[in-house]
């Protein structure tokens, strides 16, 4: 059974791309189907991390909201990110960059009832283990959509006062729409601060695990979107925090298998 | 008043406006050039069409009065050589009492077939009048007159208008030898046509409205011309002498012929030998008139056909008010793709600019300026190093705040309650929290139906072990 996961950030520029990118490279390396959707369509950018380029892309999430296409004719087996072949595969359905069909789903919008229809036929379609939802910041119809049909709910947010008040909402609105599982994941924070204290201070704060705390590292802003960090440095703290974070996301499932 | 300032100093522009005024003058130019250049040439094109036609005009009527003189000619030629003018001329001068009767109803006849003919008479070598239509004539001495002295030496004469001192009456004279049987010539038949008539002619042309038809003879005087007044006057004042041969002659009414004071058309006109063209100022309005005239072929008279400039210029008019329209409709046309196209053009720096103000007040964020970061030209390559820096501002701002400030999580929880009812409290939402109630409950029921079944799966392993041992036993 698959498990849709959300990775969403209540304002734009916290690493939400980076963070499922990595997070999905983590998961699939380690034997699962993975399938990672950009539904941040007024500002794609995932497909970067993965190395693919706008030629590349014959049909975008944004051909299947007009109904040019099935669902599964967007997806782009993006296997090639790992340095050796894997067993299982990982494919990113993404976003269109052309700058006038941005312009055009600004204008027109489209049905978001479609997408989750999208989701559906997709995990069936690719027999996923896993759909992480890249969502669009702030809280419109379709990011709440995701929330609503997710089973993992992740948080992202930078250590600032306007993402502490604008993770409280989404945090509120996500436990409305009854979502199973959630987490907190803070990123770009100073290595000098406590990590410990702060991890102890939000779970009060929210009343929710925080899966992970990523440091601001040099390196991260070194590669910027060019790459998935914990493929080029798979030794690196964050790269364990990433880990983490993965390893919760499949945790429940794991433990009931462990059962 | 920042708006004002920026009109006043172009500097200052936008550069929405710069680029847009720059296109639009850009096409506005070179097209204003072109227009002027055509519009040029039409009307030069179209003035010389205009001179062309009233040419036209004056060279038909100019050949109509022509034939008409050589018809008159013809009628002298007639009188000439009449049977009963030649047995009178040829008799001697005591038979000639007996033919005078029948010379007398010849003339007659002649003279009643055209009533604009004035007189028709005889004259013989020595230039005393024989017989004629009228009777003062008879006995006087022509001898003096150029159409007598021309026809007693053998060839046709045709006079310009003459002051006929028997009658008093101006008119034109045609004359035609008589020759006898030996080709001697024994007299002149002389045709004097009323002047009146040639003014009929001229009057009567068919010309377009406010247009007028005139006649000068060699002396540049008009003979003719629909405004009484002008007629007898030159188009130049006349050299002395010339007037004081006048007065001699009496040639016209008038013993002094006034000047209309036109050298320029008196130039162009007197003694013309093709048709042309010409203008002048008239003496009765001071208007600007067009003038295309021809020449006679048997007399020396050039007959003009005068238009004013006022109707003359009405095409033109046109024409130029076509042309202003046209560059008007284009400009305009040209003025919007301007706008429309600079718009585009300063899109993307406007809302850069809009961005670092954002940057500057920390409230920058990068998802406004994405859209436009993605196109390969020189804006997008901005766009991208802006976002770059954007991003190296926002670090650095970061890293000296958190040197500064000890991390403090704060959640305004009222300002969080309202922000989660605009949220939560519409339609949409409700609806979607239902759906999303029905999914959970769905789905934990088939996680439930799926872990009974792993459970189940289990046992029997379990059980199967315990019965593999039993049976090795």
């Amino acid at each position: 059974m698959c498990k849709i996961v959300s990775i969403h950030s209540f304002r734009g520029g916290t690493g939400k791309s980076n963070l499922v990118a990595n997070v999905a490279a983590t998961i699939a390396s380690q034997g699962k189907n993975v399938g990672v959707i950009d539904t941040d369509i007024q500002s794609p950018g995932i497909h970067i991390l993965f190395g693919l380029e706008e030629e590349q892309v014959s049909y975008s999430l944004n051909d299947y909201l007009w109904g040019n296409c099935n669902i599964q004719d967007t997806a782009c087996d993006v296997s090639h990110i790992f340095p050796q072949a894997i067993e299982n595969n990982i494919y990113l359905i993404p976003s269109s960059i052309k700058a006038g069909e941005i312009a055009r789903i600004l204008r027109e919008g489209y049905d978001v009832g479609k997408l989750n229809d999208g989701f559906q036929k997709l995990i069936s379609g690719l027999n996923l283990d896993y759909l992480l939802i890249d969502t669009h910041p702030g809280l419109n119809e379709e990011t709440l959509l995701s929330i609503a049909i997710s089973d993992v709910l992740v948080v992202l947010l930078r250590p600032d006062n306007q993402d502490f008040q604008g993770t409280g909402v989404t945090i509120d609105v996500a436990r409305k729409l009854q979502v199973p599982e959630m987490f907190l994941v803070v990123n770009k924070v100073l290595p000098k601060f406590d990590f410990d204290t702060l991890k102890q201070d939000l779970e009060t704060t929210y009343n929710t695990t925080v899966a992970g705390i990523i440091p601001l590292s040099p390196e991260m802003v070194q590669l910027a979107s060019s790459g998935i960090f914990c493929l080029k440095y798979p030794d690196h703290s964050i790269s364990n925090t990433v880990q983490q974070i993965a390893s919760q996301i499949l945790g429940k499932q794991q433990k009931v298998l462990a059962n | 008043m920042k708006h004002l300032y920026r009109l006043l100093r172009p500097p200052a522009l936008s550069i929405a406006a710069k680029v847009s005024l720059a296109l639009l003058l850009a096409a506005l130019i070179p097209m204003g050039f072109n227009a002027y250049y055509n519009l040029q040439n039409s009307l030069n094109n179209a003035e010389q069409n205009e001179y062309r036609k009233l040419e036209l005009i004056a060279t038909s009527t100019a050949s109509r009065l022509d034939q008409l003189i050589i018809d008159y000619q013809k009628v002298a030629t007639q009188v000439s050589t009449d049977p009963q003018i030649l047995d009178f001329m040829n008799a001697k001068a005591a038979d000639r009492q007996k033919l005078q009767s029948a010379v007398r109803v010849s003339l007659k006849n002649v003279f009643r077939s055209d009533e604009n003919y004035d007189a028709v008479f005889i004259i013989d070598p020595q230039g005393d009048c024989l017989a004629a239509t009228d009777a003062s004539y008879l006995n006087r001495n022509f001898s003096s007159q150029e159409y007598f002295q021309t026809a007693v030496q053998g060839h046709s004469y045709a006079s310009e208008i003459l002051m006929d001192k028997v009658t008093n009456r101006p008119g034109f004279h045609l004359s035609e030898a008589i020759w006898s049987a030996r080709g001697e010539v024994i007299g002149v038949a002389v045709l004097k046509i009323k002047e009146e008539n040639i003014d009929l002619i001229v009057d009567l042309l068919e010309l377009e409205p406010d247009s007028y038809a005139f006649l000068v003879d060699s002396l540049g005087v008009i003979i003719s011309h629909p405004e009484k007044d002008y007629i007898y006057h030159s188009l130049t004042a006349l050299p002395a002498k010339t007037q004081s041969q006048i007065a001699k002659e009496q040639r016209y009414l008038s013993s002094a012929i006034a000047s209309l004071d036109s050298p320029a058309l008196a130039e162009a006109m007197i003694d013309a030998q093709e048709p042309g063209h010409a203008d002048y100022f008239s003496p009765s309005d001071n208007k600007r008139q067009m003038v295309g005239f021809a020449p006679l072929e048997v007399l020396p008279w050039v007959l003009a056909v005068s238009k004013p400039e006022t109707a003359f210029e009405q095409p033109l008019n046109g024409l130029i008010w076509k042309s202003c329209l046209n560059l008007l409709v284009v400009g305009a046309i040209a003025a919007a793709a301007a706008l429309v196209l600079a718009r585009n053009i300063a899109a993307p720096i406007r809302r850069l600019t809009k961005a670092a103000r954002s940057l500057e007040r920390g409230a920058f964020e990068a998802d406004t300026l994405r859209p436009i970061s993605h196109s390969k030209d020189d804006i997008g390559r901005l766009v991208r190093v802006f976002m770059q820096m954007a991003k190296e501002v926002e670090f650095r701002e970061r890293e000296l705040k958190q040197e500064v400030e000890k991390l403090n999580i704060e959640v305004d929880r009222t300002k969080k309650a309202r922000q989660v009812e605009e949220v939560t409290g519409t339609k949409y939402f409700q609806e979607l929290q239902q759906r999303a109630k029905k999914l959970r409950q769905r789905s934990t029921s088939k996680e439930q139906d799926w872990q009974e079944h792993f459970q189940q799966l289990q046992q029997k392993a379990q059980n199967m072990r315990r019965k593999v041992p039993a049976a090795r036993k």
